[in-house]
């Protein structure tokens, strides 16, 4: 278990040094770095005294080093806009993407598995064809379009939900619908074919002939050996999840890490901009990470491999 | 004979079949009738698709009948229903053919057999493990392997735990749904041997399907042979392999290899393909290919007569060749 767990350590800091390099590289990608964050009246004289003091002219491989330890302490530099440090202004932001995340991936969970199961223990019936068409519209409708028909309905016509903003409970509910209705589709469809595939195993025939209850065979032998592919996109769509949050939290008001980054880059905030990429990445990774040891853990056939 | 222990007529399993031509029926099973004395092994034989998994899996109710009776020890298993079914399943049970796939991957070798113990109550719970332990000794294993999973095991050790699944709830009576084909040979013998040794200790029944003949003769006292659904031959090990009644028959045991390359042929080897048992053959359903076929085949279904007590055949070239001879 160490043995994974160093394995797959060593290959997430790759890709955390990658990112770096690339959030790094973002300054260098969008023009003449000096220009950007300096205000558009600046002479030719202050530009060059401020790209010497940046260290602007030093080769690249210099600056990223220079970046990069300072990025490992935390120190991303002032945001140009609220003349704060970057990383702390992420740091206060992160706790309402947080919370709007977990919640919408608990709409997902909480409304996507009981439909899959539901509906993939039915066989060809109404029940089945229902849980398509719901798992049809739930993948293809955008989120800035459920998320806008979203307010429309229940905060114009309807007024149950207060259009934007965060605070209560009920302003919680619709942005975290429309961000988690994806996933719910996501994961209703894929339990849905895969309890229909488990339940034709022998296996179950075997649970059956032992004398087991139908929700029993159902629920303790199907459910456990459909559930595992299920998990893996729990993981994968976590990390949609914070990224689709930037639309979301746009679209109702919700103070974020996506909406702060989506500002961010409408000001060319260009130290808030790589410190928000930066705290995404690893949050995305460490989540991979997370799935993928509690993937070993629950299928243990994989814990005799590497 | 004694009072059968299982009692099977004119058992049916029809599957509707929805195709481009509407809606058709698929007639698996259509009319077997046979019987089981308590400590008697059934051999039931015939080429892929005849139906002698789904006639298995209908006496269990693993496979809803569609018609016929299905009477163990004195209960009629079509009229149980919800729990008093599952009750009843203890005393009936199955090994399936392939056991790579009839083990749950996500259980331990003690999680399948103390789940079944805990449904029927076998045993007080503290005493299961070590019952459990004492089934896997009794199915030639490790009792450390309770821990384990079904992927760390061997084919022929998996068909051991199911063996040992089998008996956790202590039935009387066993299908054996080809419980060696999936194996290598070497190892098959190892099974059959194991099946048949525990037979002799639990005095249990088989219903031993398969299409190795020389298992079945192995293993049964008597064989039933079954092709597109029905039985045409039952007879005693002996009498079916040494004389053979029916042309189905016959060429079934001419098709085993007898190394011997001076051996010839003894029987006419079989012509076509088995139809299609949503469109079984008028008559005799054996007659398209049956090399002794006459007009009155494609008429009139055979009906099984006994020609000896304990020699049943459908077939009626058989019955004129005995009215001829009285």
């Amino acid at each position: 278990m160490l043995d994974i767990l160093w394995h797959r350590l060593r290959r997430a800091l790759l890709v955390i040094l990658g990112v770096s390099l690339f959030a790094f590289m973002i300054v260098h990608l969008t023009g003449d770095p000096a220009v950007l964050m300096l205000p558009p009246d600046a002479t030719i004289e202050q530009v060059e005294e401020f790209r010497q003091a940046m260290g602007f002219n030093d080769p690249l491989w210099q600056q990223y080093l220079r970046w990069l330890s300072k990025a490992v302490r935390g120190d991303f530099g002032l945001s140009l806009r609220h003349q704060q440090p970057a990383l702390a202004l992420i740091a206060e932001r992160m706790p309402a993407t947080v919370e709007l995340t977990v919640a919408a991936l608990l709409v997902a969970l909480l409304l996507g598995i009981p439909l899959g199961v539901w509906t993939g223990s039915k066989g060809n019936s109404l029940p089945s064809f229902l849980g398509s068409i719901f798992g049809l519209l739930g993948q293809s409708m955008p989120v800035f379009w459920l998320a806008l028909m979203l307010q429309l309905l229940f905060g114009l016509i309807i007024p149950i939900f207060p259009l934007t903003g965060r605070g209560t409970i009920s302003q919680l509910v619709m942005p975290a619908i429309a961000l988690g209705l994806y996933t719910t589709a996501t994961i209703m469809r894929l339990l849905q074919s895969q309890m229909g595939e488990v339940l034709q195993q022998d296996y179950i025939r075997t649970a059956r002939s032992k004398g087991l209850s139908y929700t029993r065979v159902v629920f303790k032998h199907a459910l456990r050996n459909a559930l595992l592919p299920v998990v893996t996109i729990v993981g994968l769509q976590l990390g949609t999840l914070l990224g689709g949050a930037v639309i979301t939290e746009s679209i109702f008001a919700w103070p974020g890490v996506g909406r702060l980054l989506v500002q961010a880059i409408n000001n060319r905030d260009i130290p808030l901009v790589q410190a928000g990429v930066f705290v995404l990445a690893i949050g995305i990774v460490t989540i991979n990470l997370v799935t993928d040891l509690l993937y070993t853990w629950l299928d243990p056939r994989i814990r005799l491999q590497r | 004979m004694s009072v059968p222990l299982l009692q099977v007529e004119e058992l049916k399993v029809h599957f509707p079949v929805r195709g481009h031509r509407g809606q058709r029926v698929l007639r698996a099973v259509d009319g077997v009738s046979f019987q089981l004395s308590a400590g008697e092994t059934l051999g039931l034989v015939g080429e892929s698709g005849c139906g002698k998994t789904t006639t298995g899996r209908a006496v269990l109710r693993l496979v809803e009948p569609t018609g016929g009776k299905v009477v163990f020890a004195g209960t009629d298993v079509g009229t149980l229903s919800g729990q008093s079914l599952r009750r009843f399943r203890r005393r009936m049970q199955i090994v399936f053919q392939d056991p790579f796939a009839s083990l749950n991957p996500r259980m331990t070798v003690g999680d399948a057999l103390l789940e079944a113990m805990e449904i029927h109550q076998i045993g007080r719970p503290q005493e299961r493990r070590a019952m459990a332990q004492e089934l896997l000794v009794r199915v030639g294993l490790n009792p450390d392997y309770l821990e384990r999973y079904p992927h760390e095991f061997s084919g022929g050790q998996r068909q051991r735990i199911g063996i040992a699944r089998a008996l956790a709830v202590q039935p009387q009576f066993i299908v054996c749904d080809e419980p060696v084909s999936a194996l290598d040979v070497s190892v098959q013998a190892q099974v059959v041997n194991l099946l048949q040794d525990l037979q002799q200790e639990l005095g249990l029944s088989y219903l031993f399907i398969s299409h190795d003949l020389n298992v079945v003769r192995h293993v049964s006292q008597r064989v039933a042979v079954m092709y597109l659904g029905q039985i045409v031959e039952l007879a005693t090990v002996d009498e079916l392999f040494s004389a053979p009644q029916h042309p189905y028959t016959q060429a079934l045991l001419a098709a085993i290899p007898i190394p011997d390359p001076e051996e010839v042929l003894r029987f006419l080897p079989l012509a076509g393909e088995l139809p299609s048992p949503m469109e079984p053959p008028v008559g005799c359903r054996f007659h398209p290919r049956c090399p002794h076929a006459t007009a009155a085949c494609a008429g009139e279904a055979p009906r099984p007569q006994l020609i000896t007590p304990s020699h049943l055949v459908a077939c009626h070239r058989v019955r004129q060749r005995r009215e001829e001879q009285c």
